[in-house]
C-alpha cells in the first residue's frame, strides 16, 4: 500500500501562517481541519502513514506547527499519531525537534 | 611548487653524492667493529623522525584550515542571528511580514543544523555546547513565534526573544572559544 503523500508547499500554501484562523490566512487550524485530519483519518483506515513533507516553504511560525502536530496528537492521541505520521523536514531539521516535542507533551488523548 | 617527498629524497641523495664526487669531500668509511644492528637502529631513527616531522605538519595544517573554517561558519551563524533581530523590528514596526520573520528562522536554523554538521566531519565535538547552542535556539523561536500576532500586540513584538538571541550569541562565543582551544 503505498503512504498518503501531503507537501505543504504544493497543496496549502508556500507561506504557512500562524495557529487560528483568526490570526490570518493558511493557519494550522485551516490547515489541520481542510487537508490534515481528513487525510490522516483515511491514512488510518487503509493502514497507511501519512507522509507530511515541510520543505520548499518560506518557513514556519512554531505556533503553525503546535497547531497542526500538537493538535493531530489532541485529536487522535500520540499513539495513533506516532504509528501513523511521518515527517519529512529537510530545509530545516531541526522543526522535527519541534513537532515531536510538541505530540510528546499532549497529555489529553482522544482516541479518534 | 609542491614537490612530493620521495621524489625530494632522491633528487636530495643523488645532488650529494654528485656534490661528494665532484669536490672529493671525505667519504665516510665503513668501520668493522661497528655492529650492523646499531647503524640499522640509526638509520631507522632518522627514517621515523623525517616521517614523523612530515605528517605533524601536515596534520597540523590540515587541523589549522579546519578550525579556521568552523569559526567563519560560526561567526556567520552570528550575523544571520543577528540578521533575524532586525527582521522583528521591520515586522514591528510594519515594514517586513510575518512570513519574512519565519524565513529568517528556517535561514538561521539550517545554519546552525550546517554547523553542527561540520562540526561531526571534523572531529570537533564540544558537545555541551552544542547542546546550549540547540536549546537556545530553540527557545529563542518559542519566545518569538509561539505566542499569538494581532495589530493589537505587533508593535511589542519587537521586544519578543531578545534575552534568549543574546543568550544564543554568547553559546557561539563559547563555541568559538572551545574550538580555539583544540
Amino acid at each position: 500500500m503505498t503512504n498518503i503523500y501531503l507537501s505543504v508547499a504544493d497543496d496549502f500554501s508556500y507561506e504557512p501562517g500562524s495557529r487560528y484562523r483568526w490570526e490570518g490566512p493558511f493557519s494550522a487550524e485551516e490547515f489541520t481541519e481542510e487537508h490534515v485530519f481528513p487525510l490522516f483519518e483515511e491514512a488510518r483506515q487503509k493502514g497507511v502513514k501519512l507522509v507530511i513533507d515541510l520543505d520548499r516553504t518560506a518557513g514556519y511560525a512554531t505556533s503553525f506547527l503546535e497547531g497542526t502536530f500538537g493538535g493531530l496528537a489532541r485529536r487522535y492521541g500520540k499513539k495513533a499519531v506516532k504509528e501513523s505520521l511521518e515527517v519529512v523536514s529537510n530545509d530545516d531539521p531541526y522543526l522535527l525537534n519541534f513537532i515531536y516535542r510538541y505530540i510528546d507533551r499532549v497529555e489529553s488523548v482522544k482516541v479518534g | 611548487m609542491k614537490v612530493p617527498l620521495w621524489l625530494g629524497l632522491i633528487v636530495g641523495g643523488a645532488l650529494g653524492f654528485a656534490l661528494a664526487l665532484l669536490f672529493a669531500f671525505p667519504t665516510l668509511k665503513y668501520d668493522p667493529t661497528i655492529n650492523l644492528s646499531d647503524i640499522t637502529s640509526v638509520v631507522t631513527t632518522l627514517i621515523i623522525a623525517v616521517f614523523i616531522g612530515y605528517y605533524l605538519t601536515r596534520w597540523s595544517r590540515h587541523h589549522r584550515v579546519e578550525k579556521e573554517r568552523i569559526i567563519r561558519k560560526t561567526e556567520e551563524v552570528i550575523s544571520l542571528t543577528s540578521a533575524t533581530r532586525t527582521v522583528i523590528v521591520r515586522f514591528s514596526s510594519g515594514s517586513a511580514e510575518i512570513s519574512d520573520v519565519n524565513t529568517a528562522f528556517r535561514d538561521l536554523s539550517a545554519s546552525v543544523a550546517y554547523l553542527v554538521n561540520l562540526l561531526h566531519i571534523f572531529g570537533v565535538k564540544p558537545k555541551a555546547v552544542i547542546q546550549k547552542i540547540e536549546n537556545s535556539l530553540s527557545a529563542y523561536r518559542e519566545a518569538v513565534q509561539s505566542d499569538p500576532i494581532t495589530e493589537e500586540n505587533r508593535r511589542a513584538f519587537e521586544a519578543r526573544g531578545k534575552s534568549e538571541q543574546r543568550q544564543l550569541e554568547v553559546h557561539f562565543e563559547e563555541l568559538i572559544r572551545e574550538v580555539n582551544r583544540i
